[in-house]
């Protein structure tokens, strides 16, 4: 019997991110692309997760939620998944089986 | 090092014409060659504060300014920009041959000089700090450069800020500072003791003027400095002055989209950009008044 498939989120090349931190605002240089990218600290967190390890948008939000002690509920999970598409859609991260 | 005041008018003409005279400004040496009667005098009288370079020194630029062959040479005269020997821009007439040498220059700096991360941006020093003012055309930044420079700043550029990546200094390249229209008579009446050059009427940007670079400065042109300010200028006929400090992120932005060669430098252009925005404070002045535009800058340098 196969196992059931889980579909994730991955970072495109992880040596290609460059950070500049200012406050609650992060700089964010790609080297795979050559494109800049200016983050508020939410989405900025969930890439940085992502460098450590691919992982479940669902995962992910938990992750989120233990560092900022935020309410962990369905619309924070929304909120996940809808930066990660934003990600995708950047060119910063993607969606992958695990 | 000799200077170029040095060379007698006729010697210096004769140099242009023949082996060409090697410039220093800023980090850069420029070949000059010309075969223009007019163009010597001007030369000298912008230039001639500048140390003059002998071979074997290499040229990072070889630029010549020559009167087109045939007919054109009588009827209606033009000039030629030619850099390593090739002319990218159309002739211009022959009486607009300095603005052109300037135009051309700058040109070439702009398309070569990728050793430096290239800010579109004036840049002034003051107490062994840089001041940034990054801004398109049309904001008043060489105005507003030439003020603070008549009121004792050192002037590194009106055009470019030139940041070295290795370790984020401003390199100077003082050279003369260009002026149009309105704000020729806007700086003759603000310091009547600054030398001005001729007008050329009729330029693609109108009436240009240039402005003569102090001789402190020119003197300065191999003494690097680390950026303090970064103010971004908005020059808005009847507003009244104001500093607005703004956040980095937004500064960072603002940089990047006023860079020459940001793009190409990829990681390097992000690194120093960023090492410069967190070394500088940031800030949006909006003025008209000039007096107290450069008063505001002068009391924020020497705070």
């Amino acid at each position: 019997m196969q196992g059931q498939l889980t579909t994730g989120w991955k970072i495109l090349e992880e040596n290609a991110l460059h950070w500049e931190q200012w406050g609650e605002q992060y700089a964010l240089y790609d080297a795979l692309s050559g494109e800049t990218h200016l983050l508020p600290e939410l989405s900025a967190r969930l890439l940085q997760h992502l460098t450590i390890q691919p992982n479940t948008s669902g995962a992910l939000a938990r992750l989120l939620c233990d560092d900022s002690e935020e309410l962990c509920d369905q619309a924070f999970v929304d909120n996940v998944s809808q930066l990660l598409m934003q990600l995708q859609a950047a060119g910063l991260a993607e969606n992958v089986q695990l | 090092m000799r200077l170029l005041a040095g060379l007698a008018h006729e010697e210096c003409r004769q140099r242009l014409a023949d082996r060409g005279i090697l410039l220093q400004t800023g980090p850069f040496i420029v070949e000059v060659r010309s075969d223009l009667d007019g163009f010597t005098g001007l030369l000298q009288q912008f230039y001639g504060q500048f140390p003059m370079v002998e071979p074997p020194a290499i040229a990072d630029f070889h630029v010549q300014l020559l009167s087109p062959p045939g007919i054109r040479r009588w009827w209606r005269p033009q000039v030629r920009f030619l850099l390593d020997g090739q002319s990218p821009f159309q002739p211009f007439q022959l009486s607009h041959a300095f603005p052109l040498f300037e135009w051309g220059l700058n040109w070439s700096i702009a398309m070569q000089a990728q050793q430096y991360l290239m800010l579109h941006s004036a840049a002034v020093e003051r107490a062994g700090k840089v001041l940034l003012l990054p801004a398109w055309p049309g904001c008043g930044k060489s105005t507003l450069c030439a003020a603070l420079v008549s009121r004792g700043w050192r002037l590194f550029s009106d055009e470019f800020g030139l940041v070295r990546a290795d370790d984020g200094q401003l390199v100077p390249m003082p050279r003369p500072i260009p002026l149009k229209n309105k704000s020729i008579d806007v700086i003759r009446d603000f310091s009547p003791d600054m030398e001005f050059g001729p007008e050329f009427h009729g330029t693609r940007k109108g009436t240009v003027a240039h402005l003569r670079t102090p001789d402190a400065s020119a003197a300065q042109l191999h003494i690097p400095a680390p950026p303090g300010w970064l103010v971004f200028p908005r020059y808005r006929a009847g507003a009244s002055l104001r500093l607005k400090p703004i956040d980095k992120p937004q500064a960072f932005l603002k940089l990047v989209n006023n860079s020459f060669n940001y793009q190409l430098l990829g990681l390097q252009g992000f690194q120093t950009v960023t090492r410069l925005v967190r070394n500088c404070e940031c800030s949006i002045l909006s003025y008209s008044d000039l007096d107290e535009a450069v008063d505001t800058l002068t009391q924020l340098a020497d705070a």
